[in-house]
């Protein structure tokens, strides 16, 4: 069978694409949650999230090393069968692609929203989805060192946001705790957790690392960054905004709106601008390279690169057509909305197969004494 | 039967259809005749090429030089001289060369005085007849001629090649075989300052457009042994001679075989500068970055042959092409390892700020006045609208028509005659300047922005990285235009994307950035002491990595205080 993807990426490489993949949630999605009652309370449902997280990516990182090479893709087909196998994979490449089309919405709502409100929403997604596909067509290689130089830039952005606002924090904004009720606080737990699912991208990205024993580190150094920037930001934005957070739409976007150092630095509104629009750059990217993986795997196609431009089309339409509003795109993933297909997408799935896999290996090595009897 | 023909044609030429029924037959007839070698009528280009491979020497020496003179078209500046060797045995012998590729002084005292001298002090009675001509071609190729360099000849095809390139030949009589002697002289333009790439400290010599010059230049830059030269023949026509040049030991082989294959399988008539040789081989020919570093000093070469890279020398022009080239090459000048570490650093950050600045700043401006005037301070709001009020462009048409009379007023600069150049720069700098403002053509604040921007794109010490950014500044600016900062950054993902998926023989255009590798990073973010690069870059060689014993750091010695 034809190699459809000979790039091989490193282990900073990897850290760097998932943890952008995962930025434009930390700046938009994460610090309020929006659609749910936590209020300030939300970084303590990021954090709680963040520990929940962890057991599912070290299962992700069992199920790589019990198939090497394979993508969840191929291991499901292995697990369950092929019949099963590929109804997951269609569930999961219509998962890339919803992500895909999300992150390219979310940002263009945040443009559209913020610094230009009278250009079409679709100029937005069309010129971010060509600019994906073509980055996805180049390869994994081609986004993965486009990563490796958007990240530091990205971070250092996110920083700057993060420790700027210094001078008009309170800490009394923090307080009290709970004090939404301990309902609320699962309830964005819920919706953190659906949102951090979004890793699952990771089990699409482990067969080409170059090395294979760090998956496990890297995996979880990924988690924890950004459970690490999430809960950060969600804490910052509670500091500087207090009850008023719930209301914000950008969070981040206002965040940068209230830096105001010395008369000297201030409006920089443009530091998250860039950030997101990097960060949803990469994530688009990602999911839409991981899409064209998983339809080449699942239909056995010879080459994956000219899918690029019509999943891209697919991703552009769906970003315009999923989702009525901005706050349809921000609270996709709430308990009232997707926030349980998500969870059952990203977390039931790998799990079960798990649970087939364990089974599988145990009884199969009775199965080859038998043979052999 | 021509009777009737001739008949038949003065009937048909009436008829049109019947002339060309006739010009039909008639240029059946010539297609069916070989081409003569007399004249060549109507001979391709292959066709004489053919013809000259199918000819020999022949041991008559006329008619050897009827067959040079037939090849040669009687060139003008082909000149033969006859001699006769020996008082008594007088054997004919033939010296050809082109006039104006010798140096006569060579020639006189190299060739032919020998040859007469030698000839008419031969003790005659000891050889007699005896001496046959094979034995005089040894005797005069071995013991007569006072040349260095000397090679014998069995083709003509040979014989023609050296003629060209500046070799007299030497014929006997009876022999098919002929001697090409080195007395090449032609004039030359010195060994001379780099006039693109000019340093303030380091070497002032500068390739020229002699090859042998060139090698020679590198040959003392670096003695060793393990400098390794290998020439290819490149140009139909032209028969340019192409040197790769690498140090056996540090340079990956498989480059070099690479580097040779592509120089290989390059089929084109005509090869003038290293530029042809530079599209002909690159990894990205439409990129609009370069992906292969040229350079006319020797020191830049020597330095990446030391990388393991590998350099290719074009006879003809003194650009050399060094490969692989990355992003960082472009940015790098070699005066940065001769001042100090610290100053190196300095210029280096100051360079890819510029390099960012030539690209992006005018479409920022024309994004932000266009668009997002919330994102400036208020004051240099009110003082930018203020500037721009009484013009009648929007922003982007305003920067466009500044940034291209800049382009204008460059090319002119580059193209007009020396004499002219001063006036060009008043007028440029009186129109843009002053007249455009004070004609409400474009506001000043843009004035500034596109100077800056003019200044920052020629910080690249490569020429042609700075062209690459003027290219890329149009299609910014109109970004910049339709879709404000949106387009900016989009623009600029574009461009970071293009890099990313960019190689150069092999090694991705933005090492060591993207894919990381941090050892590398002390020559391109930073230029660390020379005392602290003891490695060779990862990406470029695989074998000898380490490039000097590492803790050399200078200390003044210790001091006892009893």
């Amino acid at each position: 069978m034809a190699v459809l993807e000979g790039g091989k990426i490193s282990g900073k490489q990897f850290v760097a694409l998932t943890v952008l993949t995962r930025i434009l949630a930390a700046l938009i999605e994460a610090p309020t949650i929006s659609g749910t009652d936590a209020g300030h309370d939300v970084w303590i449902a990021v954090l709680i999230s963040t520990i929940l997280v962890l057991p599912w990516a070290l299962i992700l990182v069992h199920l790589a090393k019990m198939f090497p090479g394979k993508t969840i893709i191929e291991y499901s087909q292995d697990i369950l069968g092929p019949w099963l196998g590929r109804l997951v994979g269609l569930v999961l490449i219509v998962y890339f692609i919803q992500q895909s089309a999300h992150a390219a919405r979310v940002a263009a709502d945040a443009y559209v929203t913020t610094i230009m409100p009278e250009t079409p929403l679709i100029v937005f997604i069309a010129t971010l989805t060509a600019l994906s596909a073509n980055c996805a067509r180049c390869g994994l290689e081609v986004l993965a060192r486009a990563a490796d130089i958007v990240f530091p830039i990205v971070i250092f952005l996110l920083v700057l946001i993060l420790v700027l606002p210094f001078n008009i924090v309170d800490f009394f904004n923090l307080l009290p705790i709970a004090a939404y009720g301990w309902g609320s606080i699962v309830e964005a737990t819920f919706s953190s957790f659906a949102i951090f699912g979004e890793l699952l991208v990771m089990t699409m990205l482990f067969p080409y690392l170059d090395e294979k024993k760090d998956t496990g580190r890297l995996a979880v150094t990924t988690v924890l960054v950004s459970g690490f920037l999430f809960t950060w930001l969600s804490i910052m934005i509670a500091l500087v905004f207090g009850p008023v957070m719930e209301s914000l739409i950008l969070p981040a976007f206002s965040l940068s709106r209230a830096i105001e150092l010395a008369f000297v630095v201030e409006r920089v509104e443009v530091i998250p601008l860039v950030a997101w629009t990097l960060g949803a750059g990469v994530k688009q990217t990602v999911f839409l390279w991981a899409a064209m993986l998983a339809i080449a795997q699942l239909f056995n196609l010879s080459e994956m690169k000219s899918l690029a431009y019509p999943v891209g089309a697919l991703v552009a339409a769906f970003g315009v057509w999923l989702f009525s509003t901005v706050f349809d795109a921000l609270q996709f993933f709430t308990a009232t909305k997707f926030g349980p297909l998500g969870i059952l997408v990203c977390y039931a799935i790998p799990v079960v197969l798990y649970i087939g896999a364990l089974i599988r290996q145990a009884v199969r090595p009775s199965r080859r004494e038998e043979g052999q009897m | 039967m021509g009777v009737i023909w001739g008949n038949l044609r003065t009937r048909m030429e009436k008829g049109l259809v019947v002339s060309l029924i006739s010009r039909v037959w008639r240029r059946l007839r010539r297609r069916k005749k070989t081409p003569k070698p007399q004249d060549f009528a109507g001979a391709t280009l292959s066709e004489l090429f053919d013809f000259i491979k199918s000819q020999e020497l022949v041991p008559d020496l006329k008619e050897n030089e009827d067959r040079l003179k037939q090849i040669l078209g009687d060139s003008s500046d082909l000149t033969f001289r006859h001699l006769m060797f020996g008082r008594e045995l007088k054997v004919p012998i033939m010296v050809v060369h082109v006039d104006g590729m010798v140096g006569s002084e060579a020639l006189m005292n190299g060739l032919i005085g020998p040859v007469l001298e030698k000839g008419l002090r031969l003790p005659e009675e000891k050889y007699g007849d005896h001496l046959n001509r094979d034995e005089l071609f040894a005797l005069i190729k071995q013991q007569v001629l006072l040349l260095s360099s000397v090679h014998e000849v069995a083709e003509l095809e040979e014989v023609l090649d050296y003629l060209v390139r500046g070799h007299a030949v030497l014929l006997i009589d009876g022999v098919t075989k002929a001697l090409a002697c080195e007395v090449k002289g032609w004039s030359e333009r010195n060994v001379e300052q780099p006039t693109t790439e000019v340093a303030v400290r380091g070497p002032q010599h500068a390739f020229v457009e002699n090859r042998r010059v060139n090698t020679t230049l590198l040959r003392r830059t670096i003695a060793s042994p393990l400098l390794w030269f290998e020439d290819f023949k490149v140009g139909a026509v032209t028969n340019t001679i192409v040197t790769i040049a690498y140090i056996k030991g540090i340079v990956d082989d498989g480059l070099v075989e690479e580097v040779r294959q592509r120089i290989k399988s390059i089929e084109i008539d005509a090869v003038f500068e290293s530029g042809y040789i530079e599209e002909l081989i690159e990894d990205a020919p439409y990129s609009p970055f370069p992906t292969i570093l040229r350079t006319e000093r020797p020191d830049k070469v020597a330095a990446g042959l030391l990388e393991g890279r590998v350099a290719i020398i074009i006879d003809g022009t003194p650009y050399v092409l060094v490969i692989p080239a990355t992003f960082a090459t472009f940015l790098t000048a070699a005066e940065d390892y001769y001042e100090r570490a610290f100053t190196g650093s300095f210029v280096r950050a100051v360079r890819a700020f510029a390099f960012f600045l030539a690209l992006t700043l005018p479409s920022t401006y024309v994004a932000i006045t266009n668009f997002h005037q919330e994102l400036l301070p208020t004051s240099l709001t009110l003082s930018i609208a203020a500037q721009r009020e009484g013009v009648p462009f929007v922003a982007i048409l305003e920067a466009l028509f500044l940034e291209f009379s800049f382009e204008l007023l460059r090319e002119a600069g580059i193209r007009l005659p020396k004499a002219i150049g001063p006036a060009i720069s008043i007028v440029g700098a009186l129109i843009l300047g002053e007249a455009a403002v004070s004609a409400g053509l474009v506001s000043p604040a843009l004035v500034i922005v596109v100077a800056a921007t003019a200044i920052a794109s020629f910080i690249s010490p490569i020429y042609s990285m700075s062209i690459s950014v003027h290219l890329l500044r149009f299609p910014m600016i109109i970004l910049a235009g339709t879709l404000g900062l949106f387009g900016v950054i989009m623009g600029l993902a574009a461009i970071l994307i293009h890099l990313c998926a960019v190689r150069s023989f092999g090694v991705p255009y933005l090492t060591p950035l993207a894919p990381m590798i941090l050892s590398e990073w002390k020559d391109t973010v930073v230029r660390l002491p020379l005392w602290q690069m003891d490695t060779r870059p990862k990406s470029l060689v695989k074998q000898e990595y380490i490039r000097q014993s590492p803790r050399q750091r200078p200390q003044p010695p210790k001091q006892d205080d009893n």
